[in-house]
């Protein structure tokens, strides 16, 4: 009877065993079932973790601005009625034909660009940082991305209300500003703050980050404490508070005054001016549609004209075109440099803060003051031995000349609109105009239609939104 | 003398091996056989104690057949009769006994009818009284001329050597029969020396075996797994075989010859219009589920698969792995498992129901079987003439009108990209510049007019597709050991001219081993390798209808690719590489290898630890790995293209001239995908007494996949005869591309290497399930499954996912007060359970996908979050509700079943669409309810035996999936039925199709009209944005109904099959003209019904095709859409065609010995007819392969024929 008590014997091993077995895996898994399924994914422990994110340049942080859309409404370009018309013809680039005309269709990309990267991932980052345990040696690291993150956010606000709500003023202070989307929770739902609040978040904002952020970055994509201040004196101006725009555009230029001397540009090379420059205190863009390939736009006849025969940009920042194009002109004189070939640079650079600076001296009266910040400037531009300095008069003749030259210095830096917007307030009434296929469209100035109409798939998710009004 | 039927052992050579066993073999016997006899013994006592006298029966029969007599006391008295049909044909019997016991009543039933009886435990045999009872010795009869008679003597064993009782020997052709004793031995006295003895138990397996002389004869019987019933049927759900009698479930199951039947195809594709409630959707442009089990059960966008699971032998095959790697040669047998009963024992992945394939096994006590076939494949040219367009000539004067009103002058002014402008526009281009006179260019292009590139991709880019498969396999078995080994070659050619051919190895092989008693082990190794060298050939678009492809001479022509051809004709002054595409050249230098290597590896090991439990423990490994070698030589047009693109011509040094070298470029990627399963667990089946069966499982098992890569490789400046190639090519610094500036913003030159770890996906699950059987006619079933994955970033408890199901079955034709003749089999089974789906790359906290490379400016690494976190994430759980009726009428000539059945779908994960200020376009949630109805009727029917045999299968099901409730109420424009895709608008059928309203074309301009606001309408976009209620639903774009019908006629070997397959209930959308010209840029000529456009006042009575105007003058946005989706192109698709005939010849070896050969069988398969036998719209385009609105390449797949030999030895 051996055989049978060997059996019995490995049957109860076996059994005790197997038996085990369906307890082992309940209680040996929990391990097992922790393995993430990407080996890239990671849950944000570290400050590192978050600053990676922020320095998703081209993803998100610095490439997703709405300025190209500020450029498709401004009047710094035209198209020919063929190029209108074959965009038109096109499912794709039939938004951009109908916002050329001030047309009802709503451009949906810039809307979402800055909401769904730049403001999303710096709500992520403030989110986060709470959770994060931080050393006493990362303190500056600490601040610098807490900063890093309001300015980024402040700064896609700024942008978003220059588009898609009335512009500031104190009559206006009560109407719809933008969605002050402050929450990485996507499922929190948010209404429009008035302008006032708009803009009373993108001030404090970015006064705190100026307090947090270090003097200097190895990258004009990362923003600097001269960046927050730069940021700060734009939505001043915008604001028409002129006082504040050149308090800030003052404390910038104590950071960073730099400029880049255009006789020492070759201007043959597509494109002549260098990317990340000694004038690019933080680098941005905005993708642009297709209304400005080469071939389509071409730059308005009046501004290309305004420019001095000794003044660089006129080579500069125009190509002359070729073929059918040929008597006409196209813009080549992105601050993007080959970084980013065909799009709007929006970043902040000195020549700008010179031209706020120099605009706030002479609303002030101090005409001295704006001339000097207005010559600094305008002698890089000129062709060596050709500079005769800018005089004037008194303070409001230089406040013209101002105006124009910020006119001719930031063409395609996504702020014409902007600017058109602050000084209609003002009564500047600069009216825009199109003329397609014989047709005469015109924006006359404060119109409805200088507001944009916000996407169609906002007002549709998003019940706590209302329509801006035609 | 002993003589091993069906017991030799061929496998084993030599004789110490075998001698052993045997030894071994022989003394477990003895011990077994000692301990079994004490066991019946008891066994015996104890049912004879039980059965004997003490039940009451009760009948009260005038004249009715025998049969339905013993059924009754079947019923009361806990009996089994066994006896031949002939036996108790036509026998009436009068009884009336109240209480009476088993024996008077049986004695009273068989007086007056011949017939006598024995009894085996539960068992009762009946047979004629015996006019020679008495047992004689072996003894020669010889009477007359006919054949001696001998006495025979024998013993029964089962395959583990066990005498078998109560085995029915008869002897064939004759009434004498007998059964055996408890030893399982018999004797039959007077029986013709070639008499044939015919042996059927109730459990055992039926076998025959001439007498030849011989008068002691040894028998060993195998085991069946049911007790009655003419062919015993398992269901498998790849957890176990499953007496189809004793399953609750919900299954189809095509076996060996059903699936067989149809060849040169997939395993998957031979489900199609065969199994009833499983719908494949063939359309081009649809973003449908291609296989769909009983509706739809998940809203099929990225997060959840909406493939069925596939389980192959024992274990899921994951969706990474390709499932062509099995053989279809070496599959037995595939069972769809479609309700809670059947499918939910596979837990969260089952929610789009199962499919598990087996694959052949050798079995036990099985002589050697070698099969040896082949067969051949052709398949049709792809149809380019199957959308009807317009003349490539009178294309031309399209260009013509489009080229006068300047429709082109945005391209040609183009100087930056050069896009690509058709011949016809740069002739028309030169002569406007005058470069050539209005005479040249009109000749030139009425030389274009009479080319069709239709005729040239005929001629010179596609033929016929040749797929030829040779199979050998062979299985035996012994009472130890069963084997199965086969290999397999596959040969294709695809549809490309000069492509090169794809080739598979396969071999397969499996061995099941019983060392010692009780215990089995099995291992199977599955290896697959892929040679392909084929190439998928895409015509370049746009290309123009009248371009030709090779000229006169029969040299390859060039087209205008990506850039204008009057740029690349002059482009570079000498410094570039010929810049042309020339597509001919591109299949020729084509140099692609791919191989691909599959394994698939598994260990089962089975301990039967008492008669009613065993253990087991199976495990699986697999992996693949494949290596693709692309060469791309200076000759291909990539490789030039990047060369010239990045060319300098102000640098004289070559290396900076040349940034991209002046060489081939290869690229070369290598994948790996690894997966293991593990398994153990515990079998029961145990009966108490007769009363009560119990039958289950609990097992617990993981599941892994992990360690898979693919790697991307590329080397510039390849020389392919050398091997060398450019290192340190500087991916990092922008290069100014001096020709055709930019072509997007990205000027690096192209870095394509990578290395991408895959996913690991891991399953924890335990489960186990239970049936009980009562009186062999009441089942219950329940099972439960909790599984665990690793979901990243939730808690533990979320991970886990509990499912369960149960089900009963009633076999009421087995109760005593049945007693409906002509409806010998009917049962009622019922279940209702969960099925769910899971998805691992959810998270329930933010993650950060860090990016394989750096920022090119900056340096520094850098990440993007990963979808929205939703802690509040549940698994998708999909509820069953299944009732079933299982038939057999006309002396079971007719059997079948019929079904309903409920889904409902809840918390289904979907993507809902988010206002972008909240910071995502998306964010996953639980999403959706979805709920399916539907019936299916399944009849088999054998119409005619003799001499010709027909036999039809039919089989009709109905599954409508409407949506219920989503988490947005957002939605329900008709503009979001456009496409053929699953929309979820509460209410509607998930694919739904709607259309706007029609108005006719306006009678002065031509345009089409709509209803807005009840209002004939032209404003197109307030009508795209209506709401659906306003414009027209149609229903279902996917077949709410759908039914077969094969019948099989066989006559002396020649059987000849044809199935025919229809769909109901659904709609399709027929494609329209482009009425607004984008069509002339994309290259896409334009439909036939371009000649029935609207061109002046009083067309509109003739036709619905608009006006088509240039330039777009205002108000036109939309107006395309709105025509090409107005509600004319909608038709109703319900059709009825012949999908298959098959024909073959099977030669039987009936007689000659000497031959090996068993038969031969001949087949010729013509499969994709396409033959519409009835449709219930008139329309060009074949419904089922409808591409919508706008996809005109969509076309039916191309015919096949199929022929080949089959050789069984």
């Amino acid at each position: 009877m051996e055989p049978l008590y060997i059996i019995k014997k490995s049957k109860s091993g076996a059994q005790l065993l197997l038996l085990l077995l369906p307890v082992l895996v309940l209680f040996g898994c929990k391990k097992f079932l922790d393995e993430k399924p990407n080996k890239s994914d990671i849950v944000p422990t570290k400050l590192d973790d978050l600053q990676t994110l922020l320095d998703n340049s081209r993803g998100a942080m610095n490439s997703r601005s709405a300025a190209a859309y500020s450029e498709l409404v401004a009047d710094n370009y035209y198209v020919t009625t063929s190029s209108w018309q074959s965009m038109e013809a096109s499912d794709l680039n039939r938004v951009h034909a109908e916002n050329y005309i001030w047309g009802n269709i709503p451009h949906d990309v810039y809307w979402s660009y800055p909401y769904l990267g730049p403001i999303y991932y710096s709500n992520i980052v403030l989110d986060g940082l709470p959770d994060i345990k931080v050393n006493s040696d990362e303190v500056d690291l600490y601040n610098s991305i807490k900063g890093s993150a309001l300015f980024y956010r402040a700064f896609a606000f700024w942008q978003i209300a220059q588009l898609f709500s009335k512009p500031y003023s104190s009559a206006n202070s009560d109407d719809w500003g933008i969605v002050l989307r402050l929450t990485s929770n996507v499922s929190e739902k948010a209404p429009r703050a008035t302008i006032q609040q708009t803009y009373d978040k993108i001030i404090s904002d970015l006064k705190t980050a100026a307090d947090l952020l270090p003097t200097s970055v190895p990258f004009a994509t990362r923003p600097c404490k001269a960046a927050a201040y730069a940021a700060l004196a734009r939505t001043y101006l915008s604001m028409g508070d002129y006082s504040n725009a050149g308090h800030y555009a003052d404390l910038a230029l104590q950071q960073k005054n730099t400029l880049v001397d255009y006789n020492n540009l070759v201007p043959v090379g597509n494109p002549p001016i260098p990317s990340l420059n000694t004038e690019v205190i933080f680098h941005n863009y905005s993708p642009t549609p297709v209304i400005f390939s080469t071939t389509n736009h071409k730059i308005d006849s009046n501004l290309y004209r305004s420019y001095n025969a000794n003044d660089l940009r006129k080579t500069i920042f125009f190509k002359l075109g070729t073929g059918t194009n040929a008597g006409t002109y196209t813009f080549r004189g992105s601050y993007n440099g080959t970084l980013q070939v065909n799009s709007v640079f929006d970043g902040l650079a000195t020549d700008e803060l010179f031209l706020i600076r120099a605009e706030c001296f002479a609303r002030a009266g101090n005409k001295d003051a704006a001339l000097t910040d207005l010559n600094t400037l305008m002698q890089k531009r000129w062709k060596n031995g050709n500079w005769i300095p800018f005089s004037a008069s008194d303070a409001t003749t230089a406040l013209t000349m101002i105006l124009s030259e910020r006119r001719k210095e930031l063409v395609f830096r996504g702020l014409r609109w902007s600017d058109i917007r602050r000084l209609n307030v003002e009564g500047a009434n600069i009216t825009l105009t199109r003329v397609v296929a014989g047709n005469v469209y015109t924006l006359p100035p404060n119109d409805l239609r200088s507001v944009m109409l916000i996407p169609s798939g906002e007002i549709q998710y998003n019940s706590r939104i209302s329509q801006n009004p035609r | 003398m002993q003589d091993f039927v069906a017991c030799k052992v061929p496998f084993f050579g030599g004789t110490e091996p075998k001698l052993i066993l045997l030894k071994r073999e022989t003394r477990k016997i003895v011990l077994v056989m000692k301990i079994t006899a004490v066991l019946l013994l008891a066994a015996v006592l104890q049912v004879s104690a039980k059965s004997w006298g003490q039940e009451k029966i009760t009948l009260a029969f005038d004249n009715a057949p025998l049969e339905t007599v013993l059924k009754n006391i079947q019923s009361q008295a806990n009996v089994q009769f066994i006896y031949r049909t002939d036996y108790v044909k036509d026998k009436k019997v009068t009884i009336n006994v109240t209480n009476a016991n088993l024996k008077t009543a049986l004695d009273l039933c068989l007086k007056n009818l011949q017939l006598t009886y024995d009894v085996f435990g539960t068992n009762i045999s009946i047979h004629p009284v015996k006019k020679d009872g008495n047992k004689s010795v072996a003894k020669v009869v010889v009477s007359g001329n006919a054949p001696p008679l001998i006495d025979v003597h024998g013993r029964v064993v089962n395959e583990k050597g066990d005498p078998v009782e109560g085995v029915t020997v008869s002897v064939k052709g004759s009434t004498k029969s007998t059964t055996t004793d408890k030893d399982g031995e018999f004797s039959l006295a007077t029986v013709d020396q070639d008499a044939v003895l015919v042996f059927t138990h109730v459990s055992m397996e039926a076998f025959e075996v001439k007498v030849s002389g011989k008068t002691d004869l040894a028998i060993t019987l195998r085991t069946k797994i049911s007790a009655l019933g003419d062919v015993i049927v398992t269901v498998n759900t790849g957890y176990q075989q499953v007496n189809k009698e004793r399953f609750v479930g919900s299954y189809s199951q095509l076996d060996s010859q059903d699936f067989h039947r149809r060849v040169g195809m997939g395993i998957i594709e031979r489900l199609d219009g065969t199994v009833p409630g499983l719908l494949f959707d063939k359309k081009g442009n649809s973003s449908f589920s291609p296989i769909q089990i009983r509706g739809v059960s998940t809203l099929g966008t990225n997060l959840t698969s909406t493939d069925p699971l596939i389980v192959v032998d024992n274990f899921p095959m994951p969706l990474s792995f390709d499932i062509n790697n099995i053989n279809t040669n070496d599959v037995e047998s595939v069972t769809v498992l479609k309700d809670a009963a059947a499918a939910s024992i596979w837990g969260s992945r089952a929610g789009n129901g199962v499919i598990v394939i087996t694959t052949k096994k050798g079995k036990y006590n099985q002589r050697f079987h070698l099969d040896i076939s082949s067969n051949t494949t052709v398949e049709d040219k792809p149809n380019l003439f199957y959308y009807k367009r317009i003349s490539p000539s009178d294309f031309i004067d399209v260009e013509k009108f489009l080229f006068d009103n300047n429709y082109y002058d945005a391209d040609l002014n183009n100087n930056n990209t050069y896009p690509v402008v058709s011949p016809v526009v740069e002739i028309l281009d030169r002569k406007r510049m005058g470069l050539i006179s209005d005479a040249d260019a009109s000749s030139q292009i009425n030389n274009l007019r009479d080319n069709d590139v239709r005729n040239d991709l005929n001629k010179y880019v596609y033929r016929r597709a040749v797929r030829q498969q040779y199979y050998i396999g062979f299985n035996g078995g012994t009472n130890i050991l069963a084997y199965q080994f086969s290999i397999g070659y596959n040969h294709n050619l695809n549809n490309i001219v000069g492509s090169k051919p794809d080739d598979r190895y396969t071999i397969n092989t499996n061995t099941f081993f019983k060392p010692i008693k009780n215990l089995e082990i099995q291992t199977g190794i599955d290896l697959a390798l892929n040679n392909n060298q084929s190439l998928n050939f895409q015509l370049p678009n746009p290309i123009s209808p009248y371009s030709r492809l090779v000229d006169n001479d029969g040299n390859a022509l060039a087209i205008p690719y990506f850039y204008r051809m009057g740029y690349i004709d002059t482009a570079g002054g000498g410094k570039l590489l010929d810049w042309h595409y020339r597509p001919i050249d591109e299949i020729k230098n084509a140099d692609v290898n791919s191989i691909a290597k599959y394994a698939r590896v598994n260990f089962a090991i089975n301990y039967k630890i008492t008669d009613w439990l065993s253990a087991n423990f199976n495990y699986q490994y697999q992996t693949s790995n494949s290596t693709t070698r692309n060469f791309k030589s200076t000759q291909a047009w990539v490789t030039r293209d990047l060369i010239n693109r990045f060319t300098n011509p102000f640098q004289t040094d070559p290396n900076l001239e040349y940034p991209v070298p002046k060489g081939g470029i290869l690229d070369v990627s290598n994948s790996v995908l690894k997966n293991y399963n593990a398994r153990g667990g515990f079998n029961v089946n145990k009966s108490f007494g007769v009363l009560h069966q119990l039958v289950g499982l609990i097992a617990a098992e993981i599941s892994d996949s992990k360690g898979g890569y693919l790697n991307n490789q590329r080397f510039y400046g390849y020389d392919n005869l050398t091997g060398g190639f450019r290192p340190n090519i500087d991916y990092f610094n922008y290069y100014p591309r001096t020709y055709a500036a930019s072509l997007g913003s990205v000027d690096y030159i192209p870095d394509m290497n990578s290395y991408n770890e895959s996913a690991t996906n891991r399953f924890v699950s335990v489960l186990a399930n239970l049936s009980y059987t009562y009186n062999g006619r009441y089942n219950f079933y329940a099972s439960g499954r909790r599984d665990g994955a690793n979901v990243f970033g939730v808690n533990t408890n979320n991970k886990w996912k509990p499912l369960w199901s149960m089900g009963a079955g009633w076999e009421i034709s087995k109760e005593h007060f049945y007693s409906l003749s002509w409806l010998p089999y009917l049962k009622l089974r019922s279940s209702y359970g969960y099925t769910g789906n899971s998805n691992n790359t959810l998270s329930g906290k933010l993650i950060l996908n860090y990016s394989a490379n750096r920022d090119p400016v900056t340096s520094l690494p850098y990440s993007t979050p990963g979808r929205a976190p939703n802690p509040d994430l549940r698994w998708e759980q999909v509820q069953i509700i299944n009732w079933g009726i299982d038939f057999q009428l006309l002396s079971n000539r007719v059997f079948g079943s019929f079904e309903v059945f409920r889904k409902k779908s809840t918390d289904v994960i979907a993507d809902a669409p988010m206002p972008p200020s909240s910071g995502v376009g998306v964010y996953t949630l639980n999403f959706a309810s979805l709920k399916t109805n539907g019936y299916e009727i399944s009849i088999n029917s054998r119409n005619l035996i003799s001499p010709i045999e027909w036999t039809s299968n039919f089989g009709l099901s109905r599954a409508k999936t409407v949506i219920t409730d989503v988490f947005t109420s957002a939605g329900g424009k008709a503009s979001d039925f456009l496409d053929y895709k699953l929309v979820a608008v509460p209410g509607k059928v998930a694919y739904g199709i709607a259309a706007y309203r029609w108005a006719g074309l306006d009678p002065t301009t031509g345009d089409p009209q709509g209803y807005y606001q009840k209002q004939v309408s032209k404003d197109y976009l307030a009508i795209i944005n209506d709401s659906i209620q306003n414009q027209k639903f149609y229903g279902s774009a996917l077949p709410l109904t759908s039914a077969f019908i094969r019948n099989n006629f066989s006559w002396k070997g020649i059987t000849l099959s044809f199935n025919i397959t229809g769909r109901f209930n659904y709609y399709f959308r027929e494609p329209a003209l482009n009425i607004d010209y984008t069509g002339a840029m994309t290259g896409t000529s334009y439909g036939a019904d371009y000649y029935q456009r609207w061109q002046k006042a009083g067309d509109e009575a003739k036709t619905s095709v608009p006006s088509m105007v240039y330039p777009v003058p205002n108000g036109f946005d939309g107006r395309n859409q709105f025509y090409q989706y107005a509600e004319i192109h909608v038709k109703r698709a319900d059709n009825i065609r012949l999908q298959d005939v098959s024909l073959s010849y099977q030669w039987t070896n009936k007689r000659n010995k000497r031959i090996p050969v068993q038969s031969v069988k001949f087949f010729f398969y013509p499969n994709n007819l396409n033959l519409i036998i009835w449709r219930a719209s008139k329309s060009d385009y074949d419904p089922d392969f409808s591409g919508g609105a706008t996809d005109v390449t969509a076309a039916p797949l191309p015919k096949t024929w199929t022929g080949g030999v089959t050789v069984n030895f």
